[in-house]
């Protein structure tokens, strides 16, 4: 039985329902302890690699600017956002070299940015309102390490597309909104829709890709910012948003134990506490008081913690 | 397409749905005509060491009269007659300005944009002190930025000059003015019927 066969065999026994993800994932732990072991290692070793050399550049870069000339302000950071990102596409050829690969997009990905605000600036080409130069640099950055991702397809790609997507979209609303002579309260309130339904889209692009992303810690990172962005922004509205976030909640966590993920429950449960908190403050402080509000708070705390550990037990982690 | 992807397509299209929502809306909320008069007002920037003598008042038919501003011609007199007063002046160390009337201006709708008008020329319009078609001009500062994330915003941006007509509101070109940049600083005479 070759390799092909093999995969076949074990994605027939998946689709049959008489293997889980987590009794593969088990099995491949139990066989290969020190393999993952060792590439955990690397992993850590990497990362830290990475963050060390983004602050050591950060570092360097404030200690010198003053003194350096507008060239070599742009040569070092776009050089050094440039040498990550070449370097990662070719350590992406090699798979042993996949986690080094990814760190050095990841690393790149935070340079690029700081890099092209440089570079315009030094250039005097930066627009002066500062939405069109959100839009400007998140447009360029999203462009460059989504073809980076569409050629690679490393999975910690997605977080720095996703992000500078998400990036360039508030930039955009903040352009739209911008001396459009709207009050404070309706730019707050589109901004908070924006950010709701930025959320939505992020959950559907996870379903979309959740198959095909290796990095499962990527795909639950994804599943918690969707559902960060939907209800912690919509806590920011009010009127009848006071009593529809109740069926949004329950929606919500339904969801959470539907898709099995902990990182949906646990902001599902952050957001029922603030919830429960803006209600008892806004209906409730005059007439019951404070102290009374923050004792039964408290216990409501305690109540959504205990639901959320049985939820989780119950119906997440049981495979 | 995947029957079953619809919802995640419908989804991964909403945010461009609201932002097209908002475009459409800001565009429409600005779409009004122009009104048929021009609007005249004066913008001096507050200055306790320029005195005007005249003031400008207009009467029920619209016509604009000019008249003595008797207290601050007294003042003025007082400060240079009186040594003790002249002695708290702020202006003691500055040159006093004293001119007839403050700088007036003409918002042209036909050119859109502002055009200063001697105060000769004022005196020989018919003004109305609010707009016949219920035109209003104000000030509003802008929220700028947004860009670092929902509901973050880096500050407001200077205070535009806005045609309000009732939930319609438009910014007025001030760039000829670059003075025109505070809410303090303007005045409106009133509206040009003639």
């Amino acid at each position: 039985m070759n390799k092909e066969q093999l995969i076949q065999e074990i994605k027939n026994a998946i689709q049959q329902n008489q293997l889980s993800e987590s009794e593969v994932l088990a099995l491949y732990k139990e066989v290969s302890p020190k393999s993952e072991k060792g590439s955990m290692v690397s992993k850590i070793l990497y990362a830290a690699g990475g963050i060390v050399a983004v602050v050591g550049v950060w570092v360097l870069l404030l200690q010198i600017w003053d003194d350096i000339g507008s060239g070599l302000r742009i040569a070092l950071t776009i050089g050094s956002a440039l040498i990550a990102y070449v370097g990662a596409y070719f350590f992406s050829k090699n798979q042993e070299q996949d986690v080094l690969s990814q760190i050095l997009f990841v690393v790149s990905a935070v340079i690029a940015p700081v890099a092209l605000y440089t570079t315009a600036t030094e250039l005097s080409i930066l627009p002066d309102n500062a939405a069109t130069a959100a839009m400007l640099v998140s447009g360029i950055s999203a462009l460059i390490f989504g073809t980076a991702l569409y050629i690679t397809k490393k999975p910690l790609l997605q977080l720095a597309v996703v992000s500078f997507v998400s990036w360039f979209y508030f930039a955009l609303i903040a352009k739209l909104v911008e001396g459009s002579g709207l009050s404070f309260s309706a730019i707050t309130d589109v901004t908070v829709y924006a950010s709701m339904l930025l959320g939505i889209a992020i959950y559907a692009y996870t379903s979309l890709i959740s198959s095909n992303v290796r990095n499962k810690t990527i795909v639950s990172l994804f599943i918690f910012a969707s559902y960060a962005l939907v209800l912690m922004s919509a806590l920011f509205l009010g009127g009848v948003w006071n009593l529809l976030y109740a069926f949004l909640l329950v929606g919500a966590v339904t969801l959470a134990v539907k898709i099995k993920r902990t990182s949906a429950l646990v902001v599902s449960s952050v957001a029922i506490v603030f919830y429960l908190l803006k209600i008892s403050s806004k209906y409730f402080a005059d007439s019951l008081g404070w102290a009374v509000i923050l004792i039964l708070a408290g216990f409501a705390i305690i109540a959504v913690g205990y639901f959320t550990y049985a939820l989780n037990k119950r119906y997440i982690l049981k495979p | 397409m995947k029957k079953e992807l619809i919802p995640t397509y419908i989804g991964l299209a909403l945010p461009v749905v609201l932002a097209l929502v908002v475009f459409g809306y800001v565009q429409m909320s600005q779409i009004f005509p122009n009104p048929t008069q021009d609007f005249v007002f004066t913008a001096e920037r507050y200055d306790p060491c320029t005195t005007y003598t005249h003031k400008l008042s207009i009467d029920t038919k619209g016509e604009v009269k000019k008249t003595i501003n008797t207290e601050a011609v007294a003042k003025e007199k007082s400060l240079h007659d009186n040594d003790v007063e002249y002695m708290d002046d702020p202006c003691k160390d500055q040159i006093t300005v004293v001119k007839e009337t403050p700088d007036m201006y003409r918002y042209d709708f036909v050119a859109g944009q502002i055009v200063k008008v001697p105060s000769e020329d004022v005196l020989k319009m018919n003004i109305k002190t609010e707009s016949p078609d219920g035109y209003v001009v104000s000030f509003s500062r802008d929220f700028q930025g947004g860009y670092y994330g929902p509901g973050v915003f880096t500050g407001y941006a200077p205070s535009e000059m806005y045609l309000k007509k009732g939930d319609k509101k438009k910014k007025l070109d001030t760039s000829t003015f670059a003075g025109l940049s505070d809410q303090y600083n303007f005045k409106i005479i009133g509206w040009v019927t003639n």
